[in-house]
């Protein structure tokens, strides 16, 4: 009976997880007219690194609106649409506003979901300009949470308007309408009609020409017509210098060029009347009319047509990156689906724990073990898309950090501790992954290393290392907290707490070893960097806390001034001690470690120390209740 | 010798170094919160650099210097009192030798080391680099039309009403005021009238001292020669006795450096198509005694020549040229943190991995002892 029970329970699990595996290939079917996969390996140049066009739609959606989807349709779906038909795209909620004051001040009704189109924050950019610009007035240390969130949204939309701007240039517009008679006859177009800045371009001899001969007249005497086509190459100008180079970048730097590369508009501003002789141009344009057709066919020829282009016109230093890996990271989304699996494999470990189902748990660890799997995917195909150790900022410290805690929790398994393995890296690995996505808007854009970080064999031993410590320090506290539980449900089972203390112990000593070691190479690293070992500064004092913490357990244990219980306790302290080293610091703003700075976070880490405390407190009340009863 | 014994019994106790532990963890959070309003600095200056401090303005507290004091005594006595060589421990013994050593270095590099900045524009060249946070008063006389160093005086050491030591015969020099961070009044850097004084600012390279000084000359009549010095104005205060003309100047700090750096190239390298620096280097050429060659520092690499290293540390720019600014530190004991850091990671990794073993070689002994124990009973 309980054998099926545990069957049907498996089955509605593993159906869950694969129409979740399954939602993302689906997706792309269900929303759009048109298949734009090919369009997601074209290669673009973003924050100094070559990356697939899909990556660079990840990024900004990220950082627009801190998912990965929008309304059903995919990053890659998203952008094309924003690229191609901006009209349709400006009504898709993308922009996150966390502050509802400030939704306020911009005179938009706040919305539970928090999020926003580009047409209701356009039609509040007055407000947005004047509150930008008392934020601009503030020196960057006096700015609050209000102010970040405002500067944030400024950025986000001169952003996305750059990108809807990408095929401005077809658009006719009213701005370049000209009135003068005369000059639109010779130009050949209606008087008074929005043109576009290309079909001006393509009347460029008639400019010229018309140029020439108001240099030869003089400015001083000038007819009408002139001083018509002198207004229109104003406006042209300006246009041209307001859309200077916006991303996306799709065009490869040319050794001409100095290997810059180029957008669209940049295109256009670079080769002028030439700019017809572009075949990358072209196949863009043609690209965007199969889009708008619906003509599925064309839309892939011109594609590879323009990636063919593309490859040829790159300079030999500008080889372009095979982005097959990137696209199957990309597609696998390997931390979310882990995450998933961690957290059913949670479930199921509670579970087996509450019904004393003891085979759920073997299920419950193969979980784990898939997780760990696609976590291990994710963290190699990232270092090899970056050619990077595995940390080099906040948010891969929480991915790497719970793939090493998850590896705890699997040696735990291993070394038979029962049950308590699988969910120590069950709740670890949902846990960080989870946090890990809340820091995804500024770490998860593969972005490139500022100068001080980049030292691939400083990151490796120093990073790495100190990360290791982390996650014996949370799992320690993680297996401390069962102990806890476990030793005020059931104090006489003395053999399963023995296991438990032991358990905690090795645990915490992993972390300290870590964190010792991974501190003394960060000293070694400052000493190459700053010229000093040591500086006091806020990250190093976080780092040499943890140290002193787990000497003054370590220490208080072996000279018998604390047991068992005391020693889970300090464990647990161990993790509050953790999260404040590793995130608290961070909000302080202050030290040498500026790359790690953040302003998120702190309610929620104010939030989990009350927490803590108050676990201690109840379990301390209880467990000196049953000693004295 | 029974009270000597009983001391180390004493000292040697687990909740000393606990309270010790403690005790520093207590500062170092402290002093961490301190930094936000006050500076690394200032934190450094009250908290970790420091055998004590006064709170409330009457407590005194002990300082970081301290309690590592107590703490390394801690561990002579543990050592004196408990030490064995079981295989089991060595790790544990490496690990508090290895401490020791690590406070007895850091306490002895602490006098030794010194740190200055060498700033140089490219086709620049200097055998001395400055001092960022220590001042010298300069004495230069003028003599047919060259200038001979008179000696150098560091601020720190100057005192109210004390005459300074000074090498010219005949000419006296004492210190009228002292301010250790202050604005400047007169009419150009040559000729400041007044000095007022400021509060100390917790960010250290903002703190700009100033000297008033009396110069006299024996058999001059204009007695009580007025210098007013201040470090910002760049220029020195020129001061003429009779048929000696000095020049005084309050800089900052110089170190003379055992080679001479000529900066020939900085460059600046970006991540294409962003302003996010990809790294810094600066091509200079190193003449010494026993060396002269071109050599690249970089952040990271930076250049090691006997007791001293010279980091690649900011830039700047001005009026269209590229200036580079190198750390130097003048460190005889540098190898200390990296050899002590060592032994203690040898240490760790010995007694983890001598307990691992024990864990998983030994899994029934090691998971049910209590069980033997009471079948013992």
């Amino acid at each position: 009976m309980i054998n099926r029970r545990i069957e049907t329970v498996c089955t509605a699990l593993f159906t869950i997880i694969l129409i979740l595996l399954n939602s993302s290939l689906l997706a792309s079917t269900e929303k759009e007219r048109i298949s734009v996969e090919s369009l997601g390996k074209i290669v673009v140049l973003e924050e100094g690194r070559k990356k697939p066009l899909d990556t660079y739609a990840r990024n900004k959606l990220i950082q627009f609106s801190g998912k990965q989807k929008v309304s059903g349709l995919s990053a890659l779906q998203w952008i094309s649409q924003v690229i191609f038909n901006p009209d349709k795209a400006d009504r898709d909620l993308i922009f996150l506003i966390d502050n509802p004051e400030v939704a306020d001040a911009m005179g938009i009704s706040p919305r539970a979901k928090r999020r926003y189109s580009f047409f209701e924050l356009y039609s509040a950019s007055d407000k947005l300009s004047e509150l930008s610009n008392e934020v601009m007035k503030k020196d960057a240390s006096e700015l609050n949470a209000f102010d970040r969130v405002v500067i944030n949204i400024d950025r986000n939309l001169q952003e996305y308007f750059l990108i809807r701007s990408t095929f401005s240039f077809l658009e006719p517009l009213p701005y370049l309408a000209v009135s003068d008679s005369t000059l639109s006859q010779k130009l050949g177009v209606s008087a008074d009609q929005p043109l576009s800045y290309f079909n001006l371009m393509s009347r460029a001899e008639v400019i010229t020409e018309g140029m020439k001969k108001i240099q030869q007249t003089g400015i001083d005497s000038l007819n009408p017509e002139y001083i018509a086509l002198l207004d229109l190459t104003r406006r042209m100008y300006d246009l041209e210098k307001s859309l200077e180079n916006p991303h996306p970048h799709l065009i490869p730097g040319k050794e001409a060029n100095d290997g810059q590369w180029l957008g669209l508009w940049g295109l256009v501003n670079q080769y002028k009347s030439a700019v017809y002789d572009q075949k990358s141009l072209m196949y863009m344009v043609k690209i965007r009319d199969a889009y708008l057709n619906g003509d599925q066919q064309k839309f892939d020829e011109s594609v590879n047509h323009f990636k063919k282009i593309a490859r040829q016109d790159a300079s030999a230093e500008e080889k372009l990156p095979d982005p097959s890996l990137e696209l199957f990271y990309n597609k696998l989304n390997p931390f979310f689906y882990a995450k998933v699996l961690y957290g059913f494999a949670a479930l199921l470990s509670l579970l087996s724990i509450a019904l004393l189902w003891k085979k759920i748990s073997a299920v419950s660890f193969c979980f784990v073990l898939a997780g760990v799997i696609l976590h291990t995917t994710g963290i190699i195909s990232r270092m090899i898309i970056m050619s990077h150790p595995p940390v080099t900022n906040l948010y891969e410290t929480f991915v790497f950090t719970a793939w090493a805690a998850v590896i705890i929790g699997i040696v735990l398994e291993w070394i038979k501790l029962g049950s308590v393995g699988t969910i120590t890296a069950a709740v670890t690995g949902f846990l960080f992954l989870h946090i890990a996505g809340k820091y995804a808007r500024d770490g998860d854009t593969m972005g490139m290393l500022i100068a001080v970080l980049n030292s691939s064999f400083w990151l490796t031993t120093h990073i790495v290392t100190i990360s290791l410590g982390y996650a014996g320090y949370i799992g320690a506290g993680l297996v401390g907290h069962i102990y806890l539980v476990y030793k005020m449900v059931k104090a006489d089972d003395t053999v399963q707490l023995q296991k438990l203390s032991k358990a905690v112990n090795g645990i915490f000593y992993f972390g300290l070893l870590f964190t010792v070691i991974g501190t003394m190479f960060g000293g070694m690293w400052a000493d190459q960097a700053w010229g000093r070992f040591w500086g006091w500064d806020p990250k190093e004092n976080g780092a040499l806390l943890l140290i002193l913490w787990g000497l003054i357990v370590l220490h208080s244990k072996s000279g018998g001034l604390i047991k068992d219980t005391g020693a889970s306790f300090g464990a647990v302290i161990g993790t509050v001690l953790v999260m404040s080293a590793w995130i608290g610091v961070n909000l302080l703003g202050v030290g040498l470690h500026s790359y790690g700075f953040t302003a998120s976070g702190a309610l929620t880490l104010f939030a989990y120390i009350c927490a803590e405390a108050v676990f201690l407190l109840a379990s301390g009340i209880v467990l000196s209740l049953k000693k004295s009863n | 010798m029974k009270l000597i014994r009983k001391f180390f019994i004493t000292a040697a106790s687990v909740k000393l170094t606990v309270f010790c532990l403690f005790t520093i963890s207590f500062l170092v959070v402290w002093g961490t919160f301190y930094q936000v309003d006050s500076g690394v600095y200032a934190a450094q200056k009250r908290f970790f650099d420091s055998w004590y401090f006064i709170i409330a303005g009457m407590i005194p507290f002990p300082g970081v210097k301290s309690i590592i004091a107590v703490l390394a005594l801690n561990i002579v006595a543990s050592g004196a009192c408990r030490i064995s060589f079981h295989p089991a421990r060595i790790g544990i013994l490496l690990m508090h030798i290895g401490t020791l050593a690590l406070i007895a270095g850091t306490a002895f590099s602490s006098f030794l080391i010194r740190e200055s900045v060498l700033i140089l524009f490219e086709g620049e060249r200097s055998d001395v680099s400055s001092k960022q946070f220590e001042w010298e008063i300069a004495f230069f006389k003028k003599e047919s039309g060259s200038l001979i160093n008179a000696g150098f005086h560091k601020f720190n050491n100057l005192k109210t009403g004390k005459n300074i030591p000074f090498s010219m015969g005949g000419i006296t020099v004492s210190v009228e005021q002292i301010y250790s961070n202050c604005n400047a009044f007169g009419t150009s850097p040559h000729k400041i009238d007044s000095l007022q004084l400021k509060d100390p600012d917790y960010n250290r390279e903002r703190n700009i001292p100033g000297l008033v000084l009396r110069v006299n000359k024996d058999g001059d009549k204009k007695k009580n020669n007025k210098v007013v010095l201040y470090g910002g104005a760049g220029v020195p205060a020129l001061c003429i006795l009779g048929s000696d003309t000095l020049l005084i100047s309050l800089q900052p700090g110089h170190i003379q450096l055992p080679v001479e750096i000529e900066l020939i190239k900085f460059t600046k390298e970006e991540h294409p198509g962003t302003k996010t620096a990809k790294s810094y280097n600066s091509r200079v050429r190193v003449k010494g005694p026993e060396l002269n060659r071109e050599v690249v520092i970089s952040m990271n690499r930076p250049f090691r020549y006997k007791t001293f290293t010279f980091y690649q540390s900011s830039y700047s720019n001005e009026n269209g040229r590229t200036a580079s600014t190198l750390s130097v530190v003048d460190n005889p004991v540098r190898f200390v943190p990296y050899v002590t850091g060592i032994i203690i990671m040898l240490g760790l990794l010995y007694h983890f991995i001598f307990r691992f073993l024990h864990i998983v070689l030994e899994p029934e002994q090691n998971n049910i002892p209590n069980e033997k124990k009471s079948r013992k009973k």
